[in-house]
């Protein structure tokens, strides 16, 4: 079973801006950062990624709530702290955050799309199990 | 080998004092000749970071892009005030993002 991996480089500032600047110029053979998520430092992404986060991203896509109300009721957290973390997520292009038709305009989160896994290429490499399909990937393997 | 659109970039940085600060560059074809000026190409270029009240929450710094009826402009009131813009010297997606390039490294060094 293929697992969908969503990939976190980690770049140093002046190699993004060489890359920019590369890619501006058109002067690389191959292109290789078309779609880009990426970090200064390992450190960084885990200053940004926390804990809480993490838990918003397997939520969402365990649970799918309907809602950003429904989302802090299933993490068992206030609604001002889901929704905070669920704006940040956005900025940091992890989630989207639709709106919905209704009497009340929700904000149905969703992520960017269906990924299993945050792969973070670091030089140790990290990975995040966010699916349920993943989780059971894992299991499978460890055979637990 | 060409540049094949659309290019979806997202870095994330500190500033020297350990500000978290996101680069959001957006550059797509939409098609839309009039809605994208000059040449249907949407470009979005964004600068947020962690905000001083509240530091869960992000506010955007710097957004550059080019919808009709301004073509290439930026705002340039953020973050208190988000319909100031002024236009900018660009005529293409790469000059927007040469633009944006320097304005961050402006405001890197000054923060």
């Amino acid at each position: 079973m293929k697992l969908k991996s969503l990939d976190i480089e980690i770049i140093s500032t002046d190699d993004y801006r060489t890359n920019v600047k590369n890619i501006i110029s058109g002067n690389i053979k191959s292109f290789q950062h078309q779609n880009l998520n990426a970090y200064q430092s390992i450190e960084l992404f885990k200053k940004i990624m926390t804990p809480n986060k993490l838990q918003i991203l397997m939520a969402i896509s365990r649970l799918k709530p309907v809602s950003i109300n429904q989302l802090s009721k299933f993490l068992v957290r206030e609604y001002p702290h889901v929704f905070n973390d669920c704006k940040s997520l956005e900025a940091e292009g992890f989630i989207h955050l639709e709106e919905q038709d209704g009497l009340r305009k929700q904000l149905k989160p969703k992520l960017i799309f269906d990924f299993d896994i945050i792969r973070v290429k670091a030089p140790i490499e990290e990975i995040y199990s966010i699916s349920e399909r993943a989780n059971k990937v894992l299991l499978s393997e460890a055979r637990l | 080998m060409g540049i094949k659109l659309p290019i979806i970039h997202s870095y994330k940085r500190f500033d020297k004092f350990g500000r978290v600060y996101l680069v959001n560059v957006e550059i797509e074809q939409s098609g839309d000749l009039k809605k994208f000026i000059p040449d249907g190409i949407k470009c979005v270029f964004r600068l947020m970071r962690v905000s001083e009240v509240n530091s869960h929450c992000y506010e955007l710094v710097v957004l550059i892009d080019n919808h009709a009826p301004y073509g290439f402009h930026q705002h340039d009131k953020l973050p208190g005030v988000q319909d100031s813009r002024t236009s900018i010297q660009a005529t293409n997606w790469k000059e927007a993002w040469l633009y944006f390039d320097r304005l961050l490294e402006e405001i890197m060094d000054e923060t």
